[in-house]
């Protein structure tokens, strides 16, 4: 139960990091590590599908996405 | 008290990991300790693994060297060690001793934290594979029921680790290095999903051993050879070695995503590279070719899985050494055009051979 729990409180951590932080590629980064946390709750419970498929859509589609978008953005370039 | 409970409970987790089924202590009829004996079982299971990933690793390096010079008609490392085999310890701590380096442009967090993403999902996979059936050592350190689903969300995650140091490098060719890691991980990781789902339909299971156990008659590499080149080809693309070595083309862009790494963070890109060389192996020995089975059970199947995967080695290092490089354009038409439509063909074959034949696969 306390590795539940600490896992929770670092996806929630990775949460507020990844809509807090200025930077674009942060976000992306702590977005991942909220994912990964996320599906390690899953796998904790031992619902091994759900969390395959977390890190399967999320980090593999979505995180690819958005750092693909955070490349073309002109104010990361400028920088 | 607690010590003892402690000990008793190493002890019980030394005998499960041995498979000595003696229970040496109850409380109310439950073993106790139970879960602190999981615990050092999965340890040292997790460590076992990690130990035969870098020696794999190690050899992996040593091999590709000497082969290289080979066919290159050099001699290759041969000052350290019998016929230089310990040059790779030497150059990890060259590695070590270097001064590490991160530019001023650069976003710190980002570039710092890259090579753990591209290194973590290597050792992450190897410990999804089942190794062998050896009584003794229990091999299969992970047997749940999506083994392979999470194989390949394993797989997925290293790019983002090569996008995001690229990005995080500011610098051109570094930028260029993470664009093109973005394109080619679009354009081949469509067609390694969908063969990867006719081998589940043909097997029947998400679970690697249940993938194993039915290429018990025949190995898949027959009934799903086209299955077995997209995902080969992909496989390539994946550890970006040529002729698919976009993000890093030493010509072109000066290392790619990896330009402005230095020290010991280069090196964890390099054993991460070499890493995925292995596991890719590992998993296309696994998934087309049976595994751990062979035919004389008189040998054990972890020698089989090794020297199915050692064929694979060979053959990425010799595409590593013989090809040239194919352009952006000509990866992605090859991706979207052919593997694509070549993998949904075979999700189709196999898909009839499970319906009409279901049973003997």
């Amino acid at each position: 139960m306390i590795i539940f729990y600490i896992l929770t409180i670092m996806a929630i951590a990775f949460a507020i990091l990844a809509a807090g932080s200025k930077n674009l590629l942060h976000s992306a980064l702590w977005l991942t590590f909220m994912v990964a946390t996320v599906a390690s709750i899953f796998f904790y419970l031992e619902n091994f599908f759900i969390s395959a498929i977390e890190i399967l859509v999320y980090a593999g589609a979505i995180v690819t996405l958005i750092l693909t978008s955070v490349m073309m953005s002109r104010r990361y370039l400028d920088e | 008290m607690n010590l003892f409970f402690f000990l008793m409970s190493i002890l019980y987790g030394l005998l499960k990991f041995l498979h000595i089924n003696f229970i040496p202590y109850t409380w109310d009829g439950y073993p106790v300790g139970l879960w602190i004996a999981y615990l050092i079982i999965s340890a040292v299971e997790v460590i076992l693994v990690f130990a035969i990933a870098m020696i794999v690793v190690v050899i992996l390096v040593y091999v590709f060297r000497k082969y290289m010079a080979d066919l290159q008609n050099r001699i290759g490392p041969n000052r350290l060690g019998p016929w230089g085999t310990f040059q790779l310890i030497a150059d990890v701590f060259k590695l070590l001793q270097k001064q590490d380096i991160v530019p001023a442009n650069a976003d710190r967090l980002a570039f710092k934290i890259a090579p753990y993403i591209v290194f973590t999902p290597v050792i992450l996979g190897f410990i999804l594979i089942p190794f062998g059936n050896v009584s003794i050592l229990n091999l299969m350190v992970t047997n749940f029921q999506y083994t392979v689903l999470f194989l390949v969300a394993v797989m997925i995650v290293s790019p983002l680790g090569e996008i995001i140091g690229g990005l995080s490098s500011h610098n051109k060719f570094a930028l260029y290095g993470a664009l093109r890691s973005a394109a080619q991980d679009i354009g081949y990781e469509v067609p390694m999903m969908i063969s990867i789902i006719s081998i589940v339909i043909l097997a029947g299971s998400y679970s690697a051993n249940a993938i194993v156990y039915a290429q018990r008659n025949l190995p898949f590499i027959i009934p799903e050879i086209l299955g077995f080149i997209v995902f080969f080809l992909a496989m390539i693309a994946k550890q970006s070695i040529p002729p698919f070595d976009l993000p890093e083309s030493g010509s072109e862009l000066v290392s790619g995503f990896s330009t402005e790494y230095s020290g010991m963070r280069y090196g964890i890109f390099y054993m991460a590279n070499f890493g995925f060389m292995a596991l890719a192996s590992f998993v296309v020995a696994t998934l087309y070719l049976g595994g751990w089975e062979g035919p004389f059970s008189l040998i054990p199947g972890l020698v089989w899985l090794i020297i199915k995967a050692a064929v694979f080695m060979i053959i990425f290092l010799l595409s590593w050494i013989a090809l040239g490089r194919t352009r952006v354009d000509q990866f992605l038409n090859m991706g979207w055009k052919y593997l694509l439509p070549l993998s949904i063909l075979n999700l189709i074959i196999s898909t009839g051979l499970a319906f009409y034949v279901g049973g003997w696969f």
